[in-house]
């Protein structure tokens, strides 16, 4: 409640600041994503369309006003099975610890994808001379990593399409910047109360050549437990650090992430990875992800692993992951990408080549296709073939 | 860093200057770089690509120089698509930082980067940082041409460790104004791009070419560079050209 209640009054100051806006301006997109997969020995097809408009305005000098509204309608195979996605072998033994069967468990695990709209970021920025201050659902970017940020618990990535846009974040965020690179940020989540807020800290600078950070983010970690059957809520201290910059003419990155739990065992994450840009304009990228709440035996992933993984909180499965990539330029308008996440420790993976085309000024097709290969019941051994072709028209 | 064109699409060259006989290679090169790296400047321009296959494509940009080139932020203002990408560049292009407001995410490019084409067009990051020709090359006076009935110095630039990836450029410099009228580009040995400059203007005392065409000859595309408007020698805070201001409007 006090969620909407915050969200509304940010919607009455953007209109107000719209009714004296000196330079108001509605744009957005529209975007169709078909998606057939394998699933199950079955061919499954998915379908959205979404429609995006953003309204900015620039109420003063120094305020303005961003927000976008989305709409999406989902068709095809709308209602789907969360346990369709878990190996046989963890649902039965999963079903068995609760002393009931996989078919009484199944309509628990339903999801159904409704149409939605909802508002996607709306925040006011305040541009003084020596701070800047935004309210309201916005984009909060954490990390350098490419696949994976350790230090975000802000957003969760899809792998196989790390750069999409993130719905926003409701949060207060205060940003003041220091000599010519340098910025402390802070900012507290709007949660229920102050004490489950969300409040992170953090201090970027630039550095001989390289982009430093250092931040601290505290957050009530919720969850839930469902071979206990229990809800689960905890605090969760993470001490992190990135940088990027330029080593023996290799782009380099790295994060790391350091996450002091209340309860349960505490856990670092790490990641490092690499670009280079050969002289024909072939690009190539890579990560290696150490992720410590992983483990090294696909025989050990659990049922809450697999819920932990397909649900909100996208953690991987295993402990060592490798994310390889090259993309070039083949003419003007279309770009040829492949990609390749890998769990060395269940060594499944996935390979997923990537085309995007420009059809116009304001317009992309982008065409992604992936093939999962690894043993049963490794972590993308059974996700079959796939992919999805995505158009989208800017107004 | 390292190229002969500025990101506002312009050269040019302090009003007044004469050329006068007997210059060495060297003063002239001082010339040419004189011409390019003034000490701050303002525009918009728009950029027309057009395919191998005859499809075009525009954009317009925001761009903004400082310290003679060292400092260089482009800001896209159409199409839509593209709207608010922002490219910082700094040490002469040898730092590169990319903003998509989409996200709000800021992006650190390594100088390998400097390679790669910008927004699809037959301009790479590197053909746009600034930089000198003293710093970037070691050069050699081929001797005078005509280009188009203009007189111009022949000059061969060989990138030295901090230039471009080419393997060889060839410069024509206007003898009277200093401003690059053309350069080939060459890569292995081959003609990779060619660049022509157009409709030079005296602006607040510089000299520049309006209108930039790089014609990509072993892909079969080519940009077109229009500077709509430009400013010069104006006052920028050093603030613009930083990571933080990209997250500003």
């Amino acid at each position: 409640m006090k969620r909407l209640l915050f969200i509304g009054a940010l919607v009455s100051v953007g209109l107000a600041l719209v009714s004296n806006a000196q330079a108001l301006e509605f744009t957005g997109y529209f975007e169709n994503r078909f998606y057939p997969r394998e699933l199950k020995d079955e061919v499954v097809l998915q379908d959205y369309n979404k429609l995006r408009l953003d309204l900015s305005a620039e109420a003063s000098e120094n305020v303005t006003f961003n927000g976008d509204y989305i709409y999406r309608t989902f068709h095809g195979a709308t209602r789907l099975n969360t346990l369709d996605l878990i190996p046989d072998r963890v649902v039965s033994e999963y079903a068995d610890s609760q002393g009931t069967t996989v078919d009484s468990l199944r309509p628990l695990f339903e999801i159904e994808l409704d149409d939605e709209n909802f508002l996607d970021n709306a925040y006011v920025t305040l541009y003084f001379e020596h701070v800047n201050i935004r309210i309201g659902k916005q984009q909060l970017p954490w990390g350098t990593g490419y696949t994976w940020n350790p230090t975000d618990i802000f957003n969760v990535k899809n792998a196989l399409d790390p750069t999409y846009e993130k719905e926003g974040v409701n949060a207060f965020k205060v940003e003041l910047p220091f000599a010519i690179e340098g910025m402390i940020t802070a900012i507290l989540g709007i949660d229920e109360d102050l004490g489950s807020s969300t409040k992170a800290l953090k201090g970027k600078h630039h550095v001989l050549g390289f982009d430093l950070s250092l931040s601290f983010v505290e957050k009530e970690q919720g969850g839930f437990d469902y071979i206990l059957s229990k809800e689960l809520s905890e605090r969760r201290r993470l001490l992190g650090a990135d940088f990027s910059g330029q080593l023996l003419g290799l782009g380099v990155w790295g994060e790391g992430a350091y996450n002091l739990m209340e309860d349960s065992e505490d856990f670092g994450q790490y990641l490092l990875g690499a670009d280079y840009t050969l002289e024909s304009g072939l690009y190539f990228i890579g990560e290696y992800y150490k992720n410590g709440l992983g483990k090294t035996n696909k025989e050990h992933y659990d049922f809450n692993d697999w819920m932990r993984f397909l649900g909100d909180e996208g953690e991987n499965l295993g402990k060592d992951y490798l994310f390889l990539g090259e993309r070039y330029l083949i003419t003007e308008l279309w770009t040829w990408a492949n990609y390749l996440v890998i769990n060395l420790n269940d060594t499944s993976g996935v390979f997923f080549p990537w085309f995007d085309y420009s059809l116009g000024d304001n317009t992309e097709l982008t065409f992604v296709g992936y093939v999962a290969f690894g043993e049963r019941e490794t972590e993308f051994g059974e996700f079959g073939i796939g992919g999805f072709a995505r158009i989208r028209v800017y107004f | 860093m390292k190229k002969l064109i500025v990101i506002t699409a312009v050269t040019w060259l302090a009003l007044g200057t004469v050329n006068v006989h007997a210059l060495t290679s060297k003063e002239i090169i001082e010339k040419i770089d004189g011409t390019e790296r003034v000490a701050s400047s303002e525009g918009m321009a728009r950029q027309i690509i057009t395919t191998s296959g005859g499809k075009k494509r525009t954009l317009e940009f925001k761009s903004y120089s400082k310290d003679r080139n060292d400092k260089q932020l482009v800001i896209y203002t159409a199409p839509k698509r593209v709207k608010g990408d922002k490219i910082l560049m700094l040490n002469e292009g040898d730092d590169i930082w990319f903003y998509t407001p989409k996200t709000d995410r800021v992006r650190h490019l390594a100088s390998h980067a400097r390679r790669q084409k910008v927004q699809g067009s037959d301009f790479a990051y590197e053909d746009l940082a600034g930089g000198s020709i003293e710093e970037d090359y070691t050069y050699t006076l081929l001797g005078e041409e005509k280009i188009d009935g203009t007189k111009c110095y022949k000059f061969e630039l060989i990138p030295t460790e901090s230039g471009p990836h080419y393997s060889k450029l060839i410069l024509w410099a206007d003898k009277e104004t200093y401003v690059t009228i053309r350069i080939d580009y060459y890569e292995d040995g081959e003609l990779l791009k060619c660049l022509r400059c157009y409709d030079i203007r005296n602006i607040d005392g510089h000299w520049c070419a309006m209108k930039l065409v790089m014609t990509n000859l072993q892909e079969g595309g080519q940009t077109v560079m229009e500077t709509l408007e430009i400013r010069f020698d104006i006052a920028l805070e050093d603030a613009l050209f930083s990571t933080p201001s990209l997250k500003r409007r």
